[in-house]
């Protein structure tokens, strides 16, 4: 919860939300690759945990509308691909279980950032490429798939 | 003999936050949340601050109906005092502003309520001297409230509605110093409830009423302008 705090600040002093469209929120921008479906504009984005090498996705939502928005980010498909072409299924490390529908308030916010394991437990792949599939988060979105090279690092770890 | 009582002030400056520095260590080390990590599952939690606090000022009108019972009033300065012969209702009209924060739908709020009194038992002023003029009596004056109210508030779409128990001050003054003059403290321990419509995330209406729980009579009844500083005060 830390990070939130100072951000909590920063809000109240600025008293604003989530303006639509600008793929931005308290200063910060969203992970690159966008797209906008519903009450939500979405950015996604994934680098590697400088921790142990695994894959992580970061996805920031944004709700448009004037009221709370349903977003299931447990609908997200991941998989990774391996340098001899293979597609290897990702699961979220999710060990207390939290990752779910969850609902963003009007004109807010959220943001995530989960990493992913490979299905086979204990394997250690390394992957040339990881892709997320997004449809279904929301029941508007019906297709966004973004890939990425899971080799860089950055981000949230 | 000078530097090494700057070197005991500086070890003695030094030595709490080399301390310090260690126990966060030890911390990080621990509990491996020694950065701010978002991912969920290690430091972070999933969909924290997806809902903003609700942190809301309002203002508006009020309507303030209580009772007032028989009673003499005394005014050490003025050396007079004002005497009700008869109680009866008070009734009056002001302003009231309140602030609100809260979290998930509950929340603390503080309100200030002043009004003129429209109408009143008459105060008749009775100086220390039994000198007093019986028909100069006076139906005038203010009321004060402050009290704190914790309550729950849901939306259901573009409106709101929230309920709280409150407890506070008040004071009923009436008359006019130094002629005759009657001021009446009270406690407050009222249920209130209130309504409202969001005309933008930020801008709402609202209307509410409170009555007490224990003195018979007294209501507040108002209308207040909303603003609040989260989008829609995190509510669904």
């Amino acid at each position: 919860m830390r990070p939130f705090l100072p951000l909590t600040f920063a809000i109240a002093l600025a008293g604003c939300g989530y303006r639509a469209g600008t793929y931005r929120f308290i200063g910060a921008e969203f992970p690159a690759a966008h797209a906008r479906a519903g009450c939500l504009d979405i950015g996604v984005g994934g680098h590697q945990s400088s921790r142990d090498d695994t894959p992580v996705v970061a996805y920031a939502l944004g709700n448009r509308c004037d009221m709370s928005a349903e977003v299931d980010l447990s609908a997200v498909r991941a998989w990774g691909i391996v340098a001899s072409g293979e597609r290897i299924p990702l699961i979220p490390r999710d060990p207390r279980g939290e990752i779910g529908r969850r609902e963003i308030a009007a004109t807010w916010a959220g943001r995530a950032a989960i990493e992913y394991l490979p299905a086979p437990r204990g394997s250690r792949p390394i992957f040339v490429e990881v892709c997320v599939d997004l449809a279904g988060i929301v029941p508007e979105l019906t297709s966004f798939q973004h890939c990425f090279d899971p080799r860089v690092s950055g981000g949230p770890s | 003999m000078r530097s090494a009582s700057l070197l005991v002030v500086a070890a003695a400056l030094l030595a709490p936050g080399r301390a310090a520095a260690d126990w966060n260590l030890r911390i990080g080390q621990e509990t491996d949340c020694q950065e701010s990590s978002i991912v969920v599952g290690r430091c972070g939690q999933f969909a924290a601050g997806w809902r903003p606090p609700m942190m809301r000022f309002e203002i508006g009108p009020v309507l303030h109906r209580t009772t007032i019972g028989p009673m003499v009033g005394e005014d050490e300065e003025a050396n007079v005092t004002g005497r009700i012969l008869r109680g009866g209702d008070v009734t009056g009209r002001g302003i009231g502003g309140r602030f609100t924060v809260g979290y998930l739908g509950y929340y603390l709020a503080t309100d200030v309520a002043v009004s003129g009194i429209d109408e009143a038992p008459a105060v008749s002023p009775v100086a220390r001297s039994e000198r007093g003029d019986a028909s100069a009596a006076s139906t005038t004056g203010m009321m004060f409230a402050m009290r704190m109210g914790i309550g729950k508030e849901v939306r259901l779409g573009r409106l709101m509605f929230g309920s709280e128990l409150g407890v506070g001050i008040g004071v009923v003054t009436i008359g006019d110093l130094p002629a005759q003059y009657v001021a009446d403290p009270r406690f407050i321990l009222d249920a209130r409830v209130h309504a409202g419509v969001w005309l933008t995330p930020h801008i709402s209406v609202l209307g509410h009423a409170s009555t007490s729980l224990f003195r018979d009579g007294e209501r507040t009844f108002g209308i207040a302008l909303g603003f609040s500083v989260f989008p829609s005060d995190g509510l669904r």
